[in-house]
């Protein structure tokens, strides 16, 4: 479709004020889907949930991640969004901005790193405005102090670049650390000092806290700086409305939340179903040390065909369970080759799994064969 | 072999402006995977997901997703097709895209319809080191 918005340097600013935790992310969805048709032009949203949630990243595990019970217990709605990154807790003391832009607008370069570097200058600006001594660090991050002040995620849907992040007023480090699936109170205390340590926000820099109003009007002329590009106030459309409400359903649908478990479900499905030929199914609890250690196996003849590997130990960092999994696609349903195969993967990612050694999860695997 | 500024682009492949690659093989299957651009634009990709074999892929649509510092960028195929293979080598290393981009490919299609159609709106030949120039121009410097 012929772009009707060309990229310019004047931009639309939609503040959304509070808005319902789903919408969150489906916002920045809807403009995108509407700024590659050409219906609207460049687009900076800002906006609150006007409740908790908990926003998982685009390509993480949802069972592995989060823990589902404290979630249902208090009520706090999950949502996986289109950009990566991992799961964080979204509320009103973090003010969101959503850059949805085109790729040809000459201002927004191409490439991740000088993407990044721009965007994040208007938040380090606004930062500094408020007298907190912010800096970017390459590649995603803005730190005061090597503290980090800021997180941000972006996408390209079609032509169009979705970038998105926040400045945290306060954070709920509580909640944060509850919502993580960890297997003791005893990480658990240990996550919240890191986090409380390593992750900064607004009123403890300066001790108070600005009215959004002014944290907004600052945000508007950081990125109005840094980007050259002039805001005017406006609304969402009739089309991008339209476009959100259905976002939203997709964005509170069971399909899009469990997202990359996709990749298991033929393997979970199985269960139910006799197998014949060279090809079984098992599974196997094994309980080590560190936790109970759960393997769904497909094994095809003496290989592992495919593996589910859940349970509740601690293995950091979370993403690379599954890159674990995949790891052991193809390997030999040997114990030995098992130990050996996972040994070197620990080795070679860092990975940190108290109470929970290589011989353990083969141990596991060999059970479920 | 095409080379500007660093950028290498063998010429008997065929480019897409998403900066996929396309090999036609002799078999008649074509392979895919990302360019040299593409993975120096991209940066340290953390994960890769693709289709499952059997899966059939439409030209113009996503087939599958990468993600490098909390970006996730999206594989949209050049061609109709069914996939044939897929790379499971890169789900557990996907650093191999950035340290050989050409070798570590993404899925091998069987592709269906007129091949040579959807190949002739793709980069190739002649034309490839002038196109290289341009999107060196319009993606690598813009906006710094």
């Amino acid at each position: 479709m012929r772009e009707t918005f060309m990229a310019s340097g004047t931009w639309r600013l939609v503040d959304l004020g509070a808005v319902d935790p789903y919408e969150t992310q489906a916002i920045y969805e809807a403009i995108g889907v509407a700024r590659s048709r050409g219906l609207v032009p460049d687009t900076i949203v800002f906006c609150q949930p006007r409740n908790q949630l908990v926003c998982i990243g685009y390509h993480q595990e949802l069972e592995s991640e989060i823990d589902l019970e404290y979630c249902e217990r208090n009520r706090i709605p999950i949502v996986r969004r289109i950009l990566g990154g991992g799961a964080v807790i979204l509320d009103s003391g973090q003010q969101f901005y959503q850059l949805i832009a085109s790729r040809n607008n000459p201002t927004i370069p191409y490439g991740v790193e000088d993407a990044y570097a721009k965007i994040l200058a208007a938040l380090v600006r606004a930062y500094r405005a408020l007298g907190i001594p912010a800096e970017y660090r390459a590649i995603n991050d803005v730190q005061v102090r090597g503290k980090k002040i800021s997180g941000n995620g972006a996408t390209v849907l079609d032509d169009v670049l979705i970038m998105t992040g926040n400045m945290i007023l306060d954070f709920d480090y509580d909640t944060m650390c509850n919502v993580l699936k960890v297997p003791s109170e005893k990480f658990k205390d240990k996550l919240v000092r890191n986090l409380r340590e390593w992750v900064t926000t607004i009123r403890k820099e300066i001790g108070t806290l600005p009215s959004l109003d002014d944290l907004k009007k600052i945000l508007r002329e950081s990125f109005e700086e840094e980007l050259s590009i002039g805001l005017v106030p406006g609304k969402l459309l009739g089309h991008e409305k339209a476009m959100l409400e259905q976002l939203v359903k997709k964005y509170q649908s069971k399909e899009w939340l469990l997202g990359p478990q996709l990749e298991h479900h033929e393997l979970v499905k199985k269960r139910a179903v006799k197998i014949t030929g060279r090809v079984r199914i098992g599974e196997g609890n094994f309980k080590a040390k560190g936790g109970l250690i759960r393997v769904l196996l497909e094994a095809d003849g003496d290989l592992v065909s495919d593996i589910m590997l859940t349970g509740d130990f601690w293995f950091y960092p979370k993403e690379k369970l599954i890159l674990l999994e995949r790891k052991l696609r193809g390997v030999k349903l040997d114990t030995k080759i098992l130990s050996n195969t996972i040994y070197r993967f620990y080795r070679e990612e860092g990975i940190e799994s108290p109470g929970v050694s290589p011989e353990d999860v083969a141990a596991a695997i060999e059970l479920a064969s | 072999m095409v080379e500007v500024e660093g950028y290498r682009f063998p010429d008997q492949l065929y480019y897409t402006d998403r900066h996929l690659w396309v090999k036609k093989e002799s078999d008649g299957t074509l392979t895919i995977g990302f360019d040299d651009m593409a993975q120096k634009l991209i940066g340290k990709i953390m994960f890769v997901r693709l289709p499952r074999e059997g899966v059939q892929l439409t030209q113009g649509k996503d087939f599958g997703t990468v993600e490098s510092m909390k970006w996730v960028e999206r594989l949209k195929s050049p061609i109709n097709g069914t996939v044939k293979a897929v790379n499971a080598q890169l789900r557990a290393k996907p650093r191999l895209l950035s340290e050989d981009p050409y070798a570590a490919w993404f899925v091998k299609v069987e592709p269906t319809g007129n091949v040579d159609e959807a190949l002739s709106k793709l980069f190739h030949g002649p034309s490839l080191e002038d196109w290289v120039k341009k999107e060196i121009e319009k993606k690598v410097k813009k906006g710094k």
